[in-house]
């Protein structure tokens, strides 16, 4: 592959990780509400719903929202449509991580915080979420690595990124044996930046479980 | 509904990309996670640096290297085998340090105890800490198989005709293809929430693991 077409491809294929990311972080935000909201129905609707989203592929996530999404006649782009799908996908996935952080905090300490007459706002938002934020973070950057991942997937929609183009060297005759074991590396390197995050992350998480003992 | 029975024939062969992969990469993984956990450092390493490669690898990436990467050395497979060797390899990294991590978990008193007793090397791993292990890797385990039969779908890029494969060329040649997408969907939501149901089913009807205690009545301290 040249340089340009990684380059080309490196940015198409960020665009739709950080794309995805944010989607997925701040939809997952709003789902996780809904998953822990005090309305029963509500509740039950939303796990429902994440159930469904996470039970269904990505790959057929992406193909759903591509073939299905036609705005005044016009067909989704494949960028947009790939970056919709593994946006939704994520928020699933995210709005469990973010459940599971909010629910790991020590209930002893909610019920002091309570008893001490702190109003539940204050409660939610500057003991409740600052407690679970570690171990969110360690989660949701592990799964961003994963998501990069995932990206590739949008090659089968026509999307222009690594892997696509990789393939498209690879139809033309290149080895397909290095081209592919050259794109599978630049995905590994890609990923040590967020790697080494997640890292810290998580190590700052186990240190703050110790500590809150 | 029609389109459920056109995509019939697709669902099983995800179901036996699923079932061969899992078959062949759980073990593969086992046996790297054991040795992972007991060979001397370069080796573990060795083995370490593999797994880091099969899981920063994305499995599309890993799969097209199987299918049109390995005609170049003159290995020419079929798609089938393709996705099930690629898809092995991938189970097997990724199951490896869940394997090694549960090994790691299960208390080195386990080991020493064994070995106090006189058990060889060989009875104290596969019939005391590997056991005790795969209780601790049943939960990611698991997790993980629903998400080698949802990565079945990726077989489409190399024309396995599995699930998603299926509902997209039924859905090109009658020009409608969200019919066929949807109930795809649905084929697959079905399978995994199944296949959720009969886990939390076991895990909740299963009885507590044995401890290896004494029992006071049989055993006596005789000189």
């Amino acid at each position: 592959m040249s340089w340009d077409q990684i380059r080309a491809g490196l940015g198409t294929t960020l665009i739709l990780w950080v794309g995805a990311i944010v989607i997925a972080i701040v939809i997952g935000a709003l789902v996780c509400g809904l998953r822990m909201h005090r309305n029963t129905l509500v509740r039950r609707t939303t796990t429902v719903i994440i159930a469904i989203v996470r039970g269904i592929p990505p790959l057929v996530w992406v193909f759903l929202i591509f073939f299905s999404v036609t705005i005044g006649g016009q067909q989704l782009g494949s960028i947009l449509a790939a970056t919709i799908a593994l946006g939704i996908v994520g928020s699933a996935y995210l709005a469990e991580i973010y459940r599971s952080g909010l629910e790991g905090v020590p209930p002893g300490l909610l019920e002091a915080a309570n008893a001490l007459g702190i109003p539940k706002r204050t409660v939610l938002i500057r003991i409740r979420v600052r407690l679970a934020v570690p171990m969110i973070l360690a989660a949701t950057s592990a799964y961003a690595i994963n998501l990069l991942k995932d990206t590739a997937l949008a090659s089968l929609i026509g999307a222009q990124e690594l892997t696509f183009l990789a393939s498209y060297d690879v139809k033309n005759g290149a080895s397909g044996l290095r081209v592919f074991l050259f794109l599978g590396f630049i995905y590994l390197v890609a990923s040590v930046p967020i790697g080494i995050l997640a890292r810290y992350f998580t190590t700052r998480a186990q240190a703050s479980l110790a500590g809150a003992r | 509904m029609n389109y459920f029975i056109d995509l019939l024939p697709g669902l099983l062969d995800s179901l036996r990309i699923t079932a061969v992969v899992l078959i062949v990469g759980l073990p593969l993984g086992l046996v790297g996670g054991l040795l992972m956990h007991s060979l001397p450092r370069w080796a573990g390493l060795l083995i370490l640096a593999v797994t880091e490669i099969g899981r920063g690898f994305p499995a599309l990436v890993t799969l097209y290297i199987a299918y049109f990467g390995l005609p170049a050395i003159g290995i020419i497979l079929h798609s089938f085998a393709a996705v099930v060797l690629s898809f092995a390899f991938t189970t097997a990294c990724y199951t490896a340090e869940i394997f090694r991590a549960s090994i790691a978990a299960v208390p080195q008193a386990q080991w020493e105890a064994g070995r106090a007793l006189g058990l060889s090397r060989r009875i104290v791993v596969g019939r005391i800490v590997v056991p005790q292990a795969l209780r601790q890797a049943t939960v990611p385990i698991l997790a993980f198989c629903i998400i080698i039969f949802q990565g079945s779908a990726l077989a489409y890029s190399v024309g396995e005709p599995e699930l998603l494969s299926r509902a997209y060329s039924a859905g090109t040649l009658s020009f409608s293809i969200m019919p066929y997408l949807l109930a795809a969907s649905v084929l697959y939501l079905v399978v995994v929430l199944l296949f959720q149901l009969l886990v939390s089913w076991s895990t909740t009807h299963r009885n507590k693991p044995p401890r290896i205690s004494a029992n006071p009545k049989t055993t006596s301290i005789s000189q």
